[in-house]
C-alpha cells in the first residue's frame, strides 16, 4: 500500500501520513472488514442444502427480538434450522476462524517463523489424541448430557502444549528452537498414538477420522459459551500486545534491550494463544491452514505491524472460514465434506496469487 | 462263524457298499450361489470341493475342513447356526456372536498377522474383507483360504446373505443345516413381506451410523433391509452406501422414525431428543427412536431376519408385535 | 554515571571479562578499544544485563543494575549492538519508532512526543528521507544509521555502542561520531563506544580503555593508551603512530617489514590480530 511518493526526495512526512503509519489506519479498516464479515455471516446463514429463501431467514432472525413476530407463517423445520443449526454453525465457524487466526499470527510473531502455526507446539496433536481416546473407548461419551469429547481435546491440547513447555525450559529461559523441537516430538508422540488407537478401533474410524478434519456439522449455540470464556480474555491479552509483537521481531536481545520482558511475554502469549486454540479446536476438530495462511496473507495486504495484523486477521480468519463452512455444506449435498479439505483446496491457490501480485517481503 | 455274526458281516457289508456307491456317484460340487434357493440337496458333499469365493477366486477345499479360522464375523454366526461349530478352532475379535465363539482362539481382523494365522495352523480361513493380498499369501503357505466379501456395500440383501450361507453349508459339509436355516429365513421374510404387501409406501426413516450424523444410504446393506420395509430413507439419493448427512437436512426431511446404531456410544433416545433443532422432527415428537444392536444389521448371517423383523416392528408397529 | 567495578563474565568454561573496572561520568565520550575476543561485546551485553556476571557490581547513578526492572534499564541505557537483526518488512519509521518502547505502557499508543523524539533522532543520523523506506532495502550503512537513531530516539543518559561505525562511509563515519561527541557536549550524555579503528577512536574520545583477552590493559587519555609498545604487545604487531597535524590526537596505522622497508624490529615482527 503506497501511503508514500517516491523516497528520493528529503520532504518531511505530512501529518496525516504519519498518522496512518502510526497504526491509525485501524479502525477504518477495521470497521469495512466487519461490514464485510457481517455480509458473509449473513450470507452463510441463507445458504445450505436445505433451500430457505433469504427473505424467510430474515424474518426468522429478525423474530427473535423482543416483540418482533414476521415468522409464523414459515415452517417450524425452517426456524428450527436457521436458528438452531445454521446460525450457531456460522457464529462458530466465524469464533474458531477468528481464533485459529489470531493464534496463528502470534506464533508467527513470537517464534519469528513464517512456517509457525498454532498446532506448532502440539494443540492439535494432544486435542486429536484426547478425543480419540474418549471416541474409541467403551464408556458414555457423554455424562450428563454434556459431551466428554471436547472436554478430553481440550485437556489433551493443553497436556501436550505443557509438556513441550517443560521439555524445552533451560533454567528461567525457554528457547524458541527448541521449545519447537519438543513440540515436534510430543506432536509425532501423539498422532502416532491416535493412529494406534483408530486402527485398533477400526468400527470407529469413521468417527474419530471425521472429528480430526474437522467440521462444524454439530454446532449448537451450548458450544459456543464453552468456548467464548478462553477465546475472548487470550484475544484481549494477545491483541493488547500488538505494539511488543512489533518489538520482539528484532531479535530477543534487542527487545530485552529494549525494556520488553521477553521471557514472561512469551510464556503469556503462547498460553493465550495455546489456550484459545485448545478451546476451538475441541469444537471443531482440527482444521488446518487458517492459522498459517490468514495472518500472511493479511500481512502481504496490509503490512507487518501487529497492531493491525491481529485484528485484521481475526476478521479474515472468520470470514474465510465461514465462507469454507457453506462450501462444506452445500458442495456435496446432502453430504457433508470435511471444512479442512475445504480451506485447504481453496486456500493455497489464493495465497499463491497474492504472493505474486505482491512480491513483496513477506516477513 | 455264528449266523448272527455272518448276518452283521452281511448288513455291514451292504452299508459300505450304499456307501461307497453314493459317494462314487456325487462327484465335484456346484459353485454355490447358483444353487437355487429353496432346494434342499441333501446329499454329501464330496471333497475335494471346488467353489467360487465372493470374490470370484476358485478355492479347493482337499477335505471337510476341521481347523476352521474365522476372521469374519458373520461367516462364525452362520458356521455355528449349522453346527460346524465344531469345526471352528479360531475367529476374529469381533466374532462374538454366539457367546461360545468368544471361546475360542482371537485373531485379528482388520489387521491379520499372517504368521498368527499360520500359528494356528487352520485348514481353512475364511476373511471377509482381504487387506492387499492375505488371501494370496495365505494359499502360497498352502492355507485354503475363501474370501465371503463384506456386503455392507451389496444392495441384494437377503438374497446374498442366502447364498453366503449356503456356501457354508457346502464348503463344510452341513448342507442339510444350512438349506434348513436359509428355509427358515426365507418363510420368515416371506412373511413379513406378506404382511406389508398393501403397503405402498412406508414411514421416513433415518438410520443413524453414529453421532456425527453418519447415516446409512439405500446403497448399502442395511438399507436394502429398509428397501424391502417399503421404509422412504431421508438419505435416498445420496451414491454412497454411507453418506455424512447435514444437519439441517436430517430436520427439513422429518423422519418420522430414527434408528440409532450408536446405541453402544452413548446415544440414545433421550439424547436425540436433547439435540437442538431437533425438537419438531417427528420422530422426536411421537417418541418414535429406537435402539438397535449394529451388529445384527450389518452381517450376511442367521440373524439377519433377527434384523429385518427388529426393524418391521419398530416401522409398523401396528402390524407387528 | 556509570561505575563497573570487578566485573568478571564467564561462558560456561571461558571467561570472557576478568576483575574488569571502569567508569563513566555524564558527558564524557569512553572508547573502549582491544583485538577481536578481547571481551568488548560482552562488557555491553553486561551492562544491559543480558549475560549475568559472575562477580562484581555494575552500578548507574548508584542503583545497582541487577536491581532495575527491564524497562527501568532500558530507560538508563539505549544499545546499538553490533549487526543487529532487523525484520526486512518494517519501515526506518516503525523501527525508529521501537525506541520509544520503554517509555510507552502496555496500552499506549505512540503519540506526538515520541513523534517528535524520532524525528529528531532520524534527522540527527541523516535518515530522515529514508522514514517511508523498507528496511530491507536500505544498505549496511544506512540501517546502521538507523540503529543509531532508534538508541537516539530512546533518550537514555547512556549510550553503548558496539562497532557504530563499522558499515558507514567515512562521511557518515565523520557525522556519527560528531553527533555522538555533541551529545555528550551539549546533552550531557555519557557515551560508551566500542570503536575497532583506533584513529577514529583516538580523535574522537575523551578517554580509552583498552581490553586485551577480557583485562583492562590501558586507561587514560587517547596519547597515553595509544602507545607503540601497549600496541605492538596486545595486537601483536608493529604499528606506526603518529600525532594528528591539526588536532594533535594521536593517529595509527598498521605497519609491516613489507610497507616499509628498512623498519628496525624491536622484537620479532608477529601477523596481526590475535
Amino acid at each position: 500500500m503506497k501511503l508514500f511518493g517516491s523516497a528520493a526526495g528529503a520532504e518531511p512526512l505530512p501529518e496525516a501520513a504519519l498518522s496512518a503509519l502510526l497504526g491509525r489506519a485501524l479502525w477504518p479498516r477495521l470497521a469495512v472488514g466487519l461490514a464485510a464479515l457481517l455480509g458473509v455471516a449473513l450470507l452463510a446463514a441463507a445458504i445450505g442444502p436445505v433451500a430457505i429463501p433469504a427473505d424467510a431467514v430474515a424474518r426468522i432472525i429478525l423474530s427473535r427480538l423482543p416483540g418482533v413476530s414476521l415468522a409464523d407463517s414459515l415452517p417450524q423445520s425452517w426456524q428450527d434450522i436457521v436458528w438452531e443449526v445454521r446460525l450457531p454453525r456460522v457464529v462458530i465457524a466465524g469464533l474458531v476462524g477468528a481464533t485459529l487466526a489470531l493464534s496463528g499470527a502470534t506464533y508467527q510473531a513470537v517464534f519469528r517463523n513464517p512456517l509457525a502455526d498454532p498446532y506448532l507446539i502440539g494443540v492439535a496433536a494432544g486435542a486429536g489424541l484426547g478425543a480419540t481416546a474418549v471416541m474409541v473407548s467403551p464408556l458414555d461419551a457423554s455424562v450428563g448430557g454434556v459431551s466428554l469429547v471436547p472436554l478430553a481435546a481440550f485437556a489433551g491440547a493443553l497436556t501436550a502444549v505443557a509438556l513441550a513447555y517443560a521439555l524445552a525450559r533451560v533454567g528461567r529461559t525457554v528457547p524458541t528452537v527448541t521449545l519447537i523441537l519438543a513440540g515436534v516430538a510430543i506432536s509425532s508422540i501423539a498422532t502416532s498414538a491416535t493412529s494406534f488407537l483408530m486402527i485398533s478401533h477400526s468400527q470407529r474410524v469413521l468417527t474419530t477420522l471425521t472429528w480430526l478434519l474437522g467440521g462444524f456439522n454439530l454446532s449448537e449455540w451450548s458450544k459456543l459459551w464453552w468456548v467464548l470464556p478462553y477465546v475472548l480474555p487470550a484475544a484481549a491479552i494477545i491483541l493488547l500486545h500488538g505494539r511488543i509483537l512489533n518489538v520482539l521481531q528484532l531479535d530477543e536481545e534487542q527487545a530485552q534491550q529494549l525494556g520488553v520482558n521477553v521471557e514472561q511475554v512469551k510464556l503469556l502469549l503462547l498460553g493465550a494463544a495455546s489456550l484459545a486454540t485448545a478451546a476451538a479446536v475441541s469444537v471443531s476438530g482440527i482444521i488446518g491452514f487458517v492459522g498459517l495462511i490468514v495472518p500472511h496473507t493479511v500481512r502481504l495486504l496490509w503490512g507487518p505491524d501487529h497492531r493491525q495484523l491481529l485484528p485484521m486477521s481475526m476478521v479474515v480468519g472468520a470470514a474465510f472460514l465461514i465462507l469454507a463452512d457453506i462450501l462444506a455444506r452445500t458442495v456435496n449435498s446432502p453430504s457433508e465434506v470435511p471444512v479442512g479439505i475445504i480451506t485447504a483446496f481453496c486456500g493455497a491457490p489464493f495465497f499463491l496469487y497474492l504472493l505474486r501480485l505482491r512480491q513483496r517481503a513477506v516477513f | 462263524m455264528t449266523s448272527l455274526v455272518k448276518r452283521g458281516l452281511l448288513l455291514l457289508a451292504l452299508g459300505l457298499a450304499l456307501a461307497a456307491a453314493v459317494a462314487c456317484g456325487e462327484g465335484g460340487g456346484e459353485p454355490g450361489p447358483e444353487a437355487s434357493p429353496g432346494v434342499l440337496a441333501a446329499v454329501q458333499v464330496s471333497y475335494p470341493l471346488t467353489i467360487a469365493d465372493t470374490v470370484g477366486r476358485e478355492v479347493i477345499i482337499e477335505a471337510q475342513p476341521q481347523r476352521i479360522a474365522s476372521l469374519s464375523p458373520a461367516a462364525t454366526e452362520t458356521l455355528f447356526a449349522i453346527g460346524a461349530d465344531d469345526q471352528v478352532i479360531a475367529v476374529d475379535k469381533y466374532s462374538n456372536y454366539p457367546a461360545e465363539a468368544t471361546s475360542r482362539e482371537q485373531l485379528d481382523a482388520f489387521e491379520p498377522n499372517l504368521e498368527a494365522i499360520a500359528a494356528v495352523q487352520p485348514d481353512l480361513v475364511l476373511l471377509f474383507y482381504d487387506p492387499g493380498e492375505l488371501a494370496a499369501s495365505l494359499e502360497r503357505l498352502g492355507i485354503t483360504t475363501a474370501v465371503l466379501g463384506s456386503i455392507e456395500e451389496t444392495p441384494e440383501s437377503v438374497a446374498a446373505v442366502f447364498d453366503q450361507i449356503r456356501l457354508l453349508g457346502e464348503m463344510t459339509d452341513h448342507v442339510q443345516e444350512a438349506g434348513d436355516l436359509v428355509a427358515g429365513m426365507q418363510d420368515r421374510v416371506d412373511a413379513i413381506e406378506e404382511t406389508l404387501s398393501d403397503v405402498e409406501q412406508g414411514p421416513r426413516i433415518f438410520h443413524e451410523v453414529d453421532a456425527t450424523l453418519y447415516t446409512a444410504a439405500p446403497a448399502s446393506f442395511v438399507g436394502g433391509l429398509y428397501k424391502i420395509l417399503k421404509a422412504q430413507n431421508i438419505a435416498a439419493e445420496a451414491g454412497q452406501p454411507f453418506p455424512q448427512l447435514s444437519q439441517e437436512v436430517i430436520i427439513e426431511r422429518d423422519p418420522e422414525v430414527i434408528i440409532l446404531a450408536d446405541g453402544a456410544y452413548g446415544e440414545s433416545p433421550d439424547t436425540v431428543k436433547a439435540r437442538p433443532g431437533w425438537e419438531n422432527v417427528s420422530a422426536v415428537r411421537h417418541d418414535r427412536i429406537f435402539v438397535i444392536d449394529p451388529d445384527i444389521v450389518s452381517r450376511a448371517g442367521p440373524r439377519l431376519v433377527e434384523a429385518l423383523e427388529t426393524l418391521a416392528e419398530y416401522l409398523y408397529p401396528e402390524r407387528f408385535e | 554515571m556509570l561505575e563497573i567495578r570487578d566485573l568478571t563474565v564467564a561462558y560456561g568454561e571461558l571467561v570472557a571479562l576478568r576483575q574488569v573496572s571502569l567508569s563513566l561520568a555524564a558527558g564524557e565520550l569512553l572508547g573502549v578499544v582491544g583485538p577481536n575476543g578481547s571481551g568488548k561485546s560482552t562488557l555491553i551485553r553486561a551492562i544491559t544485563r543480558l549475560v549475568r556476571p559472575l562477580g562484581g557490581e555494575i552500578r548507574l547513578d548508584g542503583s545497582e543494575v541487577g536491581r532495575l526492572s527491564q524497562r527501568e534499564l532500558a530507560r538508563w541505557a539505549a544499545v546499538v549492538p553490533q549487526n543487529p537483526y532487523l525484520p526486512d518488512a518494517f519501515t526506518v519509521l516503525e523501527v525508529a519508532l521501537m525506541g520509544r518502547t520503554p517509555h510507552l505502557g502496555l496500552l499506549q499508543s505512540e503519540g506526538r512526543a515520541d513523534l517528535a523524539a524520532v524525528r529528531r533522532a532520524l534527522e540527527q543520523t541523516d535518515t530522515w528521507h529514508l522514514a517511508s523506506r523498507r528496511v530491507g532495502e536500505l544498505s549496511g550503512g544506512e540501517r546502521q544509521r538507523v540503529v543509531v537513531a532508534r538508541a537516539l530516539a530512546q533518550e537514555t543518559p547512556l549510550l553503548l555502542l558496539d562497532e557504530p561505525t563499522a558499515h558507514l562511509d567515512v562521511g557518515h563515519q565523520a557525522a556519527v561520531l560528531d553527533l555522538l561527541r555533541e551529545l555528550c557536549r551539549r546533552e550531557g550524555k555519557a557515551v560508551l563506544a566500542v570503536i575497532h579503528d583506533l584513529s577514529l577512536a583516538g580523535q574522537y574520545c575523551d578517554r580509552l580503555v583498552m581490553l586485551s583477552g577480557g583485562c583492562i590493559v590501558g586507561e587514560g587519555e587517547p596519547q597515553e593508551v595509544l602507545s607503540l609498545q601497549l600496541l605492538a604487545s596486545v595486537y601483536g604487531t608493529r604499528v606506526s603512530v603518529f600525532a594528528h597535524p591539526l588536532t594533535g590526537r594521536p593517529v595509527v596505522t598498521p605497519m609491516s617489514e613489507a610497507t616499509c622497508p628498512g623498519l628496525e624490529a624491536e622484537g620479532s615482527i608477529r601477523t596481526l590480530g590475535s
